[in-house]
């Protein structure tokens, strides 16, 4: 382990373009920092006058008191788990090492720091091939960026990994992404990029962890681009402690026949604001967008998707489930927008929600816009509450109260549980079951 | 065990609904609970259960000299009791076999627990219901008919094997065939440990279930007790007939008080 020279602090948004200027990127990268800041500098941080924004208001954030710190560099190596084609693990934003497996090599997978690869770190043929993949991806979702935290990402970007799989990488066993973040008062700003050329089969796992206290921030920017006929599942588990904030803007295009699943397992933050938008670019394309929370104390997760048809004959698919307990806040916004193109389009969200107690809420605030006829789009919420008559039940066969609520929640979250791939599905039954035995514990 | 009710008094929304029930039952024994809607019958179950809508204004349920109305629902079904529920609940996104093992660990202790002889047992069990083995992995009662709901109730009292059981109508809505195997299902148990209590209108279940004991409730109490013959006598002349004999008068709209959920 070898520790770096101390590195400035860069105190403020006020210095963000000191930092740009500092960071020894590749050019292109520093070009898309530069071009994210001019457009950050005019720009006001998104209000409750948004509608995007409405139920939560960051005024009380001072962005510009955030600094981004030096981080202590050290290089570790990362032993691949079994049954994983690849991991790369980041600590308070920086690489500290990655694996991957014989297969996935011979397979021609990529995983690598964005930065570092993009810089000729790992020699000039991957830095033109991180040029030619990433930069597009990153343009088009900078273009699209919509407001001052998403820009923000872009111009400051601090770590963030290049996961490329060629033309028919099919990969069975999970490329991990491990974020890790115990730096009190760190600032991070991941940006993240998954590519997958034609006939790719891949999973990504992408984990966000923290200390047990210490306020961080996370302001988190994900491209996935998924090719011609290719298969990619992206989960993203976000279980920072309760002090801190995340942010993250996903954006997702689809070729022809492609077919992307996400899905958010969100248990973490006093306050995240996701937001996961994806494009049906191509005929035939597929898209599920999962996502599974559950939040308690006073938590509020704020959750965004979009499923933007562009093309005809593609499918949507939005199921978004949630437990809210104690005081906590959840809200779901879910937007099918279908172009006028987009004929045959065949779309459906879903949102689901158990309130568990008065004092806890969720808004569940779905909409269309339809701009052609001969599509089959619709939407379903609904808020249900803890039943007395089943609880009373299992008690009746010896569950203690714990245990049949632990019980419930099971039953009520196995069919979104169901959707994860099935390797993670008794890790996602773990967080929940600790989430309701760590509530119990709150209570007593 | 000895189950011992005395004097108890319940009440729903201010009405009272039990009156002053004392009866003595213990394992070894199967006792009948007989009369018309609305008579208590159900509230009397729900009550030794601790069902969350019924207030208990008065007396005591003992088991084994220990008033149970201090404990807790759960508390309660750890000492040996069970009850086959009127209306089984559906609890989606939770098997059958999850649901029970976990039951059936509670039960019998963690430690002596045993997966792979729970899952035999429940398997051969299931074949004595004459239930399908892919009750295993449904959901519980979900999508399940009346009779299935009911059949399940006697399967899970099979796999737990309590000191003593309440079964609340548990033939009510059952064919006959379901019936009988409903009937075996209990006859089962019957045994020096196994005590229990079947509430009915009917006395179709009991040609087949033959009690030691049968009660006639009426009105929130115990009006007459005694033995298989009562059943007969009932038969015969209808509960008009326990009405003239104990000098009850008959209301006009009397009152029905059902509470399902």
């Amino acid at each position: 382990m070898s520790t770096s020279q101390k590195e400035q602090l860069y105190e403020g948004t006020g210095a963000l373009n000191e930092y740009i200027h500092e960071q020894t990127d590749a050019d292109w990268i520093t070009s898309i920092r530069r071009d994210a800041f001019s457009r950050f500098s005019s720009e006001q941080w998104p209000t409750t006058e948004l509608e995007e924004w409405r139920r939560t208001d960051i005024s009380s954030y001072d962005f510009d008191s955030y600094a981004i710190k030096p981080v202590e560099v050290f290089s570790s190596s990362v032993e691949l788990p079994d049954d994983a084609s690849a991991i790369i693990r980041f600590v308070n934003g920086v690489c500290t090492g990655s694996a991957l497996s014989d297969k996935a090599r011979d397979a021609g997978l990529v995983v690598a720091s964005l930065r570092d690869a993009a810089a000729g770190r790992h020699g000039d043929e991957l830095a033109a091939v991180v040029r030619t993949v990433a930069e597009p991806i990153m343009r088009e979702n900078l273009g699209n960026a919509d407001n001052k935290l998403q820009l923000w990402n872009f111009a400051s970007i601090t770590h963030g990994v290049f996961v490329y799989l060629p033309k028919e990488a099919r990969l069975d066993d999970p490329i991990y992404i491990e974020t890790h973040v115990d730096d009190d008062e760190a600032v991070l700003s991941p940006y993240h990029v998954v590519a997958a050329d034609s006939l790719v089969d891949a999973m990504i796992v992408q984990t966000i962890t923290g200390a047990e206290e210490g306020e961080v921030l996370v302001n988190e920017g994900i491209g996935v681009s998924v090719g011609e006929a290719s298969h990619v599942r992206f989960m993203a588990v976000q279980n920072l402690n309760l002090d801190s904030t995340y942010f993250c803007f996903g954006n997702g295009s689809i070729q022809k026949d492609g077919d992307l699943q996400h899905y958010l397992c969100n248990f973490g933050c006093m306050l995240s604001k996701s937001r996961f938008d994806c494009t049906l670019d191509g005929p035939g394309s597929l898209v599920r967008l999962n996502g599974l929370y559950f939040p308690f104390e006073d938590q509020q997760m704020d959750m965004r998707t979009v499923q933007h048809h562009r093309a005809p004959h593609a499918e949507s698919r939005t199921y978004y489930k949630g437990a809210v307990r104690d005081e906590a806040h959840a809200i779901y916004q879910g937007l099918i927008e279908v172009a006028p193109n987009a004929t045959k389009t065949d779309a459906y969200l879903t949102n689901k929600n158990l309130v568990m107690n008065d004092g806890a809420r969720s808004d569940s605030i779905p909409t269309l816009q339809i701009n052609t006829d001969d599509v089959r789009c619709s939407h379903g919420s609904s808020t249900g509450k803890l039943d007395p008559m089943q609880l009373h039940y299992l008690h009746s066969r010896g569950y203690t109260p714990i245990e049949a609520e632990e019980t419930l929640l099971m039953g009520f979250f196995e069919d979104i549980i169901d959707k994860a791939p099935e390797r993670l599905q008794n890790e996602l039954r773990a967080l929940v079951s600790r989430r309701v035995y760590e509530a119990h514990d709150n209570d007593d | 065990m000895k189950l011992e009710i005395r004097d108890l008094r319940a009440q729903i929304d201010d009405t009272p609904i039990l009156k002053g029930i004392d009866l003595t039952m213990e394992s070894g024994q199967l006792h009948a609970l007989m009369g018309p809607n609305g008579s208590g019958k159900s509230t009397l179950s729900n009550v030794i259960f601790g069902h969350p809508s019924y207030e208990v204004t008065g007396g005591e349920i003992l088991v084994d000299g220990q008033n149970i109305l201090e404990l807790e629902t759960h508390e309660r079904a750890r000492l040996g009791l069970f009850m086959a529920f009127q209306y089984p609940v559906e609890i989606p996104g939770v098997t059958v076999g999850r649901f029970l093992k976990r039951a059936a660990e509670i039960r019998f202790g963690e430690e002596d627990f045993k997966a792979s002889a729970f899952i035999k047992e429940l398997r051969s069990w299931l074949d004595f219901m004459d239930m399908d083995q892919n009750f295993i992995n449904r959901y519980l009662n979900e999508g399940f008919s009346g009779g299935e709901k009911k059949r399940m109730e006697v399967l899970q009292m099979l796999m737990l094997k309590p000191s003593f059981a309440v079964m609340d109508e548990t033939d009510s809505g059952l064919d006959i065939d379901a019936l009988r195997i409903v009937a075996n299902g209990l006859n089962e148990l019957r045994g020096p440990d196994f005590g229990g209590m079947v509430i009915t209108h009917y006395q179709r279940i009991l040609d087949y279930i033959k009690p030691d004991f049968v009660h006639i409730m009426y009105k929130g109490t115990i009006v007459t007790s005694g033995g298989r013959e009562l059943v007969e006598a009932l038969e015969e002349r209808g509960y008009d007939w326990i009405r003239k004999q104990h000098g009850i008068e008959e209301e006009e709209n009397e009152k029905e008080i059902v509470h399902e959920h």
